[in-house]
This record gives C-alpha cells, structure tokens and sequence, in this order.
C-alpha cells in the first residue's frame, strides 16, 4: 500500500506527468480511502468514483500520447458544494437545491481539469456558507479528524477536514468571513483566501458578493501555491475578478525574509482567547524573530466593529443572493400551495435551515426602508475605515499575525443554539474579509483538550495581491515548525 | 372652475443590441419561449452579470442627444421583489446615482415650440413574460435580461395631445439614433403615465393617478383623456381622487384600478455587488458627440427652411429617418424640393404603405426616380405620364427610355412637331375657329382638345395652347 | 434594540419566509440579540466617511455584444417543478401586495 495521502500536490503531478505513476493509480488510492473512512470523517456529501477514475484515465492517455502534462496532472481534489460542477449535484448542502445539477461548470472547476486535477466528489458545507462548525449542513455531518466528537469548523467543514483525513491533496473551499482559515486552522491544515478578485467567483454559489472568495486547502503551503497558481488570473465572465499577472506562486515560495516586517495587531489579543492559542502564536512571532524578521506592534483600532460590520453587510447582500430560491425555476417547491406567495414562503420555509432563514431575516432588515442608513449604509462605512486600518498597517508592514481562531474546535452542538456565539468565530478573520485582503492559516501548534490534541492555527494577512509575499512569509514558518504534516492517527 | 391637465411620462426603451444586458443571449422577438435563455438569465445559482458594452454606448448615445447631464461616476443596483418573470427576484437596475439626468424633449403644440424637460435616464435590465391563466401563471424567460433604457419625465405634459407629440418625438429621436426599435406592439417602447388635474392658477399639483398597459400611441392619448375626464367629473362633482395605479383597456377604452392606496413598495435598493462601477469617458462622449445624425427636430426645420416645404409635408418626411433620407437623395438629384418632396409623400409613401415595407426595400431607388422627375421638370413628360411610368418601374427594371416608349412615349413640346397638327386642326375646324374669330372664347377648349386628340394626349398643354393663340392671331 | 411582532412579521414577508407563532417569536429573540450588538457601530462618527462597497477598486468591466448559444428550451425547463408546453408554471399570482403586508 502507497501512501500517496501524504504526498504533496506538486510530487503527485511531477510523478503523473512523468509516467513514474498513473493518475488512475492515485484516484483509486483516494477513493478507497474515501470508502474507507469517510463514514467516520463524513467530508463528502457526493463521491463521483465513475468520473474520477474516467478524469483520471484520460490524463494518463494524454501523457501517454506526449502532451505536456498539465501543472496538477492526476493531483485528487474534492470541490466545496457551493461551487458547481457540471453533471454532478451541487447543494449548497441545502435541502433547497437537494438534486440540483448544475448544466455548467464554475471557472476554477474548469481551471482544475484544464491543469489535469482529478475531481473526486463534492464536499460537505454549512448550508449557503452560513456557518462555522459545517453543523448547519441540511445535507450531512462532518466530524473534526482530530476528534470525531468535534466540529471541523466552518463554514468550508468538508473541505478542511478532507484534506485532514487525507481523502483529497487539494480541496477547494470559499471564504466569506473566515470560511476557508477557521476550518484550516480547526483541522491543522494550510488554507488560503487569496484576495478579493485574485479568483474568478464565477460558478461559486453566492453567499455575500463583495466578500466570497474561492480558495484551496492543502497539507502544506506548495499544495495550496500550486493550486492558486492554477486558479488566479482575470475571467471575463467575472466583473470584480482584477485583470493582475499570476506569477508562479510555487516557484518563488522559497524567497528570502530579508527586510520585511511583521506586525502584531494588538487589538487582536485583546479578545477573549484560549491560553495555549496564544501562546502558540507568539511562539511563530519568536520564529520569525529568530528569522531576523523585525516584529512589530500595530495598531488596527477598527477591529472591534469588524463582526457587526460583517454581518450586516454579509447578511444584507445574501438576502439578496438567496431571494432566487423561491421554487419557481428549480430547486425545492411546495406543491400544496395553491397561490404564488404562499409556494414560495413555504418552499424557501422547508428548503432553508434556521440558520439560513435567520440571517436572510436580519439581511431583509438591514436594507429595509426605515433602518437602511443606520445599519446596511453604516456598516458599509465602517468596512472603508477597516480598510484604512489595513492600508496603514501595511505601509509600515508586509503581513500581520495573529490567531486563526481565539478557540481549538469545539464540541458539536456546544454554540448551535446561540448564534451570537457562533458569528464570534469570525473575530480573527473578517476583517481582512472587509478589507479584501489576502490571508492564510498555517498549522503552528497544539493545545490539549480532554486528552485530545487539538490544531491551532497561524493566521498571516498581506497587501491586496501580494500571495506571493504572504506565500513566502508563511513558508519560511513551515519549515521551521516541527508539527508540519502531522496527521491524526486515526486516519493513518 | 376651469381644470388643466399634468402628465409626466415613464417610458422603458428596449435597446436595440445584439444581446441581453448582462449576458450573451440573443435578443429576439416571437421565438419559442425559453429558448433564449442561458444560467445568466435564468438565474442559475453562481452566475455573475457582466455590463454589454454596446447597451451603455447606446445608452449613452441618447443621454448626449437628449441633452442630459452625464454622470461622471455610475452604478448599478439591486431592486428586490418577488415576481416569477424575474428569475433572481431582484432587477439589476439604477437607483441614487443614474447615468444621465436632466435633458429635455422639444415637442410642437397649437402654442408654439415646447420643452419638456426630463428628471433622468437610466439602464436596466428587462424582465421575462408572464401569462396569466385559471390554471396558474406561466413564465417565458427569452425577454428576462433585455436591456432597457428608462426615461423619465417632468410632469410638463399640460395635454393628452402634448403626452402624444411627446411620444412621437421621443420615438423618433430614438430611431434617428438607431438604439430602439420602437415597436409598441412588441414591447419594444412602453410607457407608464402619471396624470393629475388641478383648477388653473393652482400653484400645488393634484392627486396623481399611475396609469400602466397603454400599447399605442393612440392608446396613450386616448387613456389619458379618458383618465383626465375622469378626475375632472370627479372633482367638479365634489368628490376626490383617490392615488392609484389603473390598467387601461384597449378594447373596453375604459381604466380599471390596479392597487388603491399607493403601496409603499420595499425595494431594498443597494450597490450590485456584482458589478464594477462605471466612470465617465469623456473621450468617448466626444466621440459620440461626434457621430451624433442630425436629429429628426433640426431636420424638420431645415426641410422646411432648405426646401421650402410646409411644415405637414416636412414633418411626413422626417418621420422615418430613412424616408427622409430617400428624400434627400432625391431632392439632391432633381434640384426640386418640392417636386421632390410631392413625389415621397405621395406615390413613394403610397407604394411602402400598401406593401408595408420599409424604405429600404422600396422597388424604386431614388436614384431611379430622380431620372423620371428630371423629365418631368423639363416638361418631357406629363405628370398623368409620369405617374403611369413610375407604376410600371414598380414591377420592371427596364430602362426609362424603354419604359416610356412602352406606355407611347414622352409629353411632345417641340412646336415645330406640334405646329403641323394645330395647322390640321384649324383646316379640319375652320367653322369652330371661325366661332372663335367671332368672340366665342370658350370653343378655344374645343379646339385643344382636338389638337390632344390628334397627340394622343403627349402635346404639352402649355406649348398647344400658344401654337393655338399664335394661328389664331396669324389669322391664316 | 427592541423588535415588534409585526415588524418580524413584515421582514418575514419581505424575505418570503413563512413562520410559524413560535419561530417567529425565536427569531424576534435572536435578531434582537445581533442588533443589540450590531448597535455598537452607532458609536463612530461616520460623518466623513465614504461608504465602501467593492473590495476592490475596479471600474468600467464591460462584455462585447456578442451572442453566445442559450442553453435550449430543454434544458432551461430541467429543474422546475411544474412545466406546461415550453413554459414554467406556478400557482396563479394574485397581486394584492397590500393584502399579505398586512
């Protein structure tokens, strides 16, 4: 038995390209896998065992016949379920779009098989994105690999947790709010929200327009550089997507530190945090300083409005977005219903979870005619001066630190019943939400929790279009961290 | 009391592009519904908008021919409601910050020239058809996402014929401008209207009434003379008019209410995330500025100044840009405007009305009927001739020449011809010219007409009747 | 921040959601709760500050007007739930707006 699991992206696509194994070879190994262990992890919520192999099979024929092999040639990738893939179902793991299959391909789907990727299946989600433990699924239930009694966070659960258990190399997830990071950070894997516009969003089902954004999930930093390099770039079919060269994010990931500066944002640490978080970050702070890195402290005095901000402007705009699901055109529909209004409130009342339907409520609300100016209007000036806050810490630094997650992950069922709760899990990571910034989160350590260790998570943020710093920056850690790669034993 | 009328119209322009607002479906008119459709306008989960170049040039285009102020920053904007022919139960619209605003429309009335002035002009998209019948509604997608221009006016309209004329030139100017077909029937061009009464001398507007489902501009101004009428009893009658939306019905030519209580409607407005703002290109307006046609108003006055034409016969000609094109071709070629001008707004309209087809497939060119007015300008041909040439050029294109000598030739009007025949007659008629010679005038009729006879109706009458005078005076 | 009955119930209609007495009543509880919290933006003097929309400042995106082919009459209908001929059918549409404001 090989253990192709934990090998990287690029090592799987330099030995498909070459011959040395076939890409079948490494589809069967995932789905076995898959077959093997999901039952516990739950990531997939849809396994297309059929297609894989057949995507598999033709890479093999391609470099069998002499073409170039493409930069992901045979690499296993699980695709988040609210970015839609032609012929299989895609759900938004929504009762609402149960059964719907989308008649076209999402642009990074497409950049994926261009590249030679292998799509394995469709990956578990909250419902619409809306969450941060993957427990608003209507569809499934995702389990924390490093401990089945806890959540994989979310709202990117399946896709984080995927790459966790080794039942994909590459996962593709969105970030909202801190989507793709919280899960990474809450499963011990890389995960990357390039910034606003670096990915074409088209095919990605919206949640908050002005904030969603794809991007992949990795054991390590090349995994996650490989796929970004893959992904970026303009796409006409995506107005906000920014027409910026993609320079080759795998190739310069080994760059020198020399001259740059890292800031500490101390508003960050001043929210409620878990000992061992911190204590784990100002451990990495000490890495890069030993680096010669020169580690700063900067001030980011909006931090405390960021979640108020986030969700009036996340909800105001998915509002919007979710109004489609009304079981006219497809999707979920009430067949009592004798009249127009009364189907469509009753089709969008099963289909959307409460979650969903709470955060369409409050969206509604801070648009409404009356409370538009004093909520959605504000919000939104409040979002320009977390920019700002940005703007300035980056003219004196070239990323900042801080924790993914105040917490390791929780317990299942321990925040569903409080929302307010739950939306505190975005405190570390919407802001560069707002600001549209890049971020990731890197593996950097363990905190012990009823004898389970738990992951914690790295958080670095860096100037708009500017990966390739952060990239790096985030690299030069890796290497130095004893804990990179670890995987929970039960997976092994 | 003496009451005066206040209209201010709403009116949505179909442009007039290859494809929809936001996607690349084609825009057609009667094809099999959903069949122009694709995830965009279908409202598929994950789909973005992306703004048609050529509907904001069009748009565009308009807003500097109307005279509006152009916007230097602009956005589009989500308008929510629910409503099945809008597939994503939000319209991707413009609210607070419209591409153009303020302009004007120049119309004619009894009164002279006016201007009615405009608040605005913005683009959005259009939505889908839905028909409603006992066993439920059913949507048809193929016009969901048409781009649309709307264009709103002041509450200027002091008349239903004013609301008409206003229509009119706004259509022809449309057309000019080649951004709308304008076709109400189709949809192409509709208009809502606002209409209120108030004594005259009233500073403070009445109570207005919203009035929607006019097809025709005759539909228009019968709905709204219907609608004025109406208020005014009310009034006079001592009662009050209530705000409210009606629906007109053409057949019945009678409103019926819509909504009573003018519904605060929540639209919820806010930025379209999806789609980048856009910033004014001041070299692309010069640009615009640049090509703008002349407009069907100027050209309306210059007709009149340039070819001394009454003000009827040139606003006929102005009315379709590419009659009045075809006009000016053949005004050009002749050196006659008003021969010219004769010619289009009779035969040349009859011939495109009877057949109903456009100028451009007329089976005469102006070219071709230049030819035939030159002849008749030189007198080579009697108008009764000329009309009978050009019937046949209809269905042949043999040359003139051939065609003439077909129908018996041209109008005679060398004397030295025409002298011969007069000399016969008078020898033949010695008794009527000997009438004449003692002071019966009138047989001079008798005695052309025996000379047209001898014609065959080709003498020019002007040539026969002085070869009559000239032997008469002779005395021979 | 105090919400009535009525206005949940009009932000329900609004978002097309039907809910029953006690959700209503949760709800109600639960968007206090966030906007009791969302209140502590009214604290910033905002008065200068310009609204921001896009994270990116990216201006005049435009497509050519070029058609593309439509999906077909088919596969438009696919996902409905009820289709008659070549249309999507739903239940018949009263437009009495003021009616179900209440």
């Amino acid at each position: 038995m090989s253990d192709f699991h934990c090998w990287a992206a690029d090592r799987i696509a330099g030995a498909v390209g070459s011959g040395e194994v076939t890409a079948e070879t490494v589809a069967r190994h995932f789905l076995e896998r898959i077959d093997r262990l999901d039952d516990k992890v739950g990531a997939f919520l849809q396994v297309d065992t059929q297609g894989a192999i057949e995507q598999a099979r033709a890479v093999d024929r391609d470099i069998a016949a002499g073409k170039p092999p493409g930069p992901m040639s045979g690499v296993p990738v699980g695709i988040k379920d609210n970015i839609c893939t032609r012929g299989l179902p895609t759900t938004c793991a929504s009762r609402i779009l149960e059964g719907f299959v989308s008649p076209y391909d999402a642009e990074v789907v497409k950049r994926l098989r261009d590249a030679g990727a292998v799509i394995l299946g469709k990956l578990n989600l909250d419902e619409f994105a809306m969450g941060s433990s993957c427990e608003n699924s209507g569809l499934g239930r995702t389990v924390n690999p490093w401990d089945p009694d806890r959540v994989p966070g979310g709202s990117s659960g399946g896709s984080a947790a995927a790459v966790a258990a080794g039942l994909a190399t590459i996962t593709l997830g969105s970030d909202t709010g801190g989507s793709i990071r919280q899960p990474a950070a809450l499963c011990g894997v890389v995960g990357l929200k390039p910034t606003y516009g670096r990915v074409s969003r088209f095919g990605l089902i919206a949640f908050a327009s002005s904030l969603d954004q794809i991007g992949p999930f990795a054991m390590d930093i090349s995994g996650v550089a490989l796929t970004l390099s893959v992904l970026a770039g303009e796409d006409p079919q995506d107005s906000t997507c920014i027409a910026a060269s993609v320079p080759d994010y795998l190739g310069t990931l080994e760059g020198s530190l020399e001259g740059k500066k890292i800031g500490i944002p101390r508003e960050y640490f001043e929210f409620e945090m878990h000992a061992g978080i911190s204590q784990c970050v100002e451990r990495a702070a000490q890495v890069y300083r030993d680096l010669g890195v020169e580690v700063v402290e900067v001030p980011m005095p909006h931090t405390k409005h960021a979640i108020a901000t986030y969700y009036l402007v996340a909800n105001a705009e998915a509002s919007s977005n979710l109004a489609r699901y009304d079981g006219v055109h497809y999707g979920h529909r009430n067949q009592e219903a004798k009249e127009l209004v009364e189907m469509s409130c009753r089709s969008r009342s099963e289909g959307f979870g409460d979650e969903v339907q709470r955060r369409i409520m409050l969206g509604t609300f801070a648009l409404s005619s009356g409370y538009y100016d004093a909520y959605y209007l504000r919000a939104l000036k409040v979002r320009q001066l977390i920019r700002q806050d940005f703007d300035a810490a980056f003219e004196q630094v070239d990323a900042l630190l801080c924790p993914t997650s105040p917490i390791p992950a929780f317990r299942m069922g321990e925040k569903v019943e409080d929302p307010m709760q739950m939306y505190l899990c975005d405190i570390m990571t919407a802001p560069a939400s707002l600001a549209g910034v890049p971020a990731i989160s890197v593996p950097c350590g363990f905190v012990e929790e009823e004898g389970r260790s738990l992951p914690v998570g790295l958080h670095l943020v860096s100037r708009p279009f500017e990966e390739e710093t952060l990239l790096g920056i985030a690299r030069a850690f890796e290497v130095r961290y004893e804990g990179s790669g670890r995987m929970p034993a039960e997976v092994l | 009391m003496e009451y005066e009328v206040v209209v201010g119209l709403e009116v949505h322009a179909q442009l007039a592009t290859r494809t929809k607002m936001f996607c690349g479906c084609p825009v057609r008119f009667g094809e099999r519904p959903n069949s122009l459709v694709c995830p965009i306008c279908l409202g598929l989960p994950g789909v973005l908008p992306v703004v048609n170049e050529s509907a904001y040039h069009m748009s565009l285009r308009t807003a500097v021919a109307l005279g509006c102020e152009l916007a230097s920053f602009t956005k589009f904007d989500r308008k929510n409601y629910y409503y099945p022919d809008l597939p994503k139960n939000y319209q991707i619209s413009q609210y607070d910050l419209p591409f153009a605003e303020g302009g004007s429309v120049p119309i004619s009335t009894p009164g002279g020239e006016k201007s009615i002035r405009l608040v605005r002009v913005h683009m959005e998209e259009d939505a889908g058809k839905l028909v409603h019948t006992p066993l439920g509604s059913l949507v048809d997608l193929n016009r969901a996402g048409t781009p649309l221009m709307e264009i709103v006016s002041e509450p200027d309209l002091s008349s239903p014929e004013e609301a008409r004329s206003y229509l009119e030139e706004l259509k022809r100017m449309l057309e000019y401008l080649e951004v709308c077909d304008c076709n109400m029937e189709e949809g192409s061009l509709r208009c809502d209207a606002n209409l209120s009464v108030r004594p005259v001398g009233q500073k403070e507007l009445g109570v207005k009434t919203e009035i929607k489902n006019m097809n025709s501009f005759s539909g228009v101004e019968k709905a709204l003379t219907y609608e004025a009428g109406r208020q005014i009893r009310t009034l006079v009658a001592g009662g009050v008019i209530e705000q409210a939306t009606l629906l007109w019905h053409e057949d019945r030519e009678e409103t019926s209410v819509m909504r009573t209580k003018e519904h605060a409607h929540d639209y919820r407005y806010f930025p379209e995330p999806d789609l980048s703002p856009i910033v004014l290109d001041a070299k692309k307006v010069e640009q615009i500025r640049g090509e703008l046609p002349e407009l069907p108003r100027t050209r309306w006055q210059r007709f009149q100044a340039d070819y001394d034409l009454s003000e009827y016969d040139a606003e006929v000609l102005i009315r379709d840009r590419a009659l009045a094109d075809y006009f000016e071709d053949l005004a050009g070629r002749v050196g006659q405007g008003k021969l010219a001008a004769n010619w289009v707004t009779n035969q040349v309209s009859a011939v495109l009305n009877e057949r109903k087809i456009p100028v451009a497939e007329c089976p005469v060119s102006s070219d071709r009927l230049s030819e035939l007015l030159l002849r008749v300008d030189s007198g080579d041909l009697s108008k009764g001739m000329a009309g009978k040439v050009f019937d046949s050029m209809l269905g042949s294109d043999a040359s003139l020449d051939q065609l003439i000598e077909k129908l018996g030739g041209g109008q005679i009007s060398d004397p030295d011809t025409l002298r011969p025949l007069v000399e016969e007659v008078f020898g033949e008629q010695a008794k009527i010219v000997e009438d004449i010679r003692g002071g019966k005038d009138k047989a001079k009729n008798a005695l052309f007409g025996k000379v047209m006879g001898k014609t065959r109706g080709r003498g020019n009458p002007e040539v026969v009747r002085g070869l009559i005078e000239e032997l008469l005076a002779s005395g021979s | 921040m105090e919400l009535e009955v009525s206005t949940v119930k009009h932000i329900a209609h609004l978002s097309r959601l039907e809910l029953s007495d006690s959700e209503l009543e949760r709800f109600r509880g639960q968007l206090m709760d966030i906007l009791t919290f969302v209140e502590s933006l009214a604290d910033l003097d905002l008065e200068s500050v310009q609204p921001r929309v896009h994270a990116v400042e990216v201006t005049n995106q435009f497509r050519a007007d070029h058609p593309h082919e439509p999906l077909g009459t088919e596969e438009v209908l696919a996902g409905t739930a009820d289709r008659q001929g070549d249309t999507f059918r739903v239940p018949v549409v009263v437009d009495t707006e003021d009616v179900l404001e209440d």
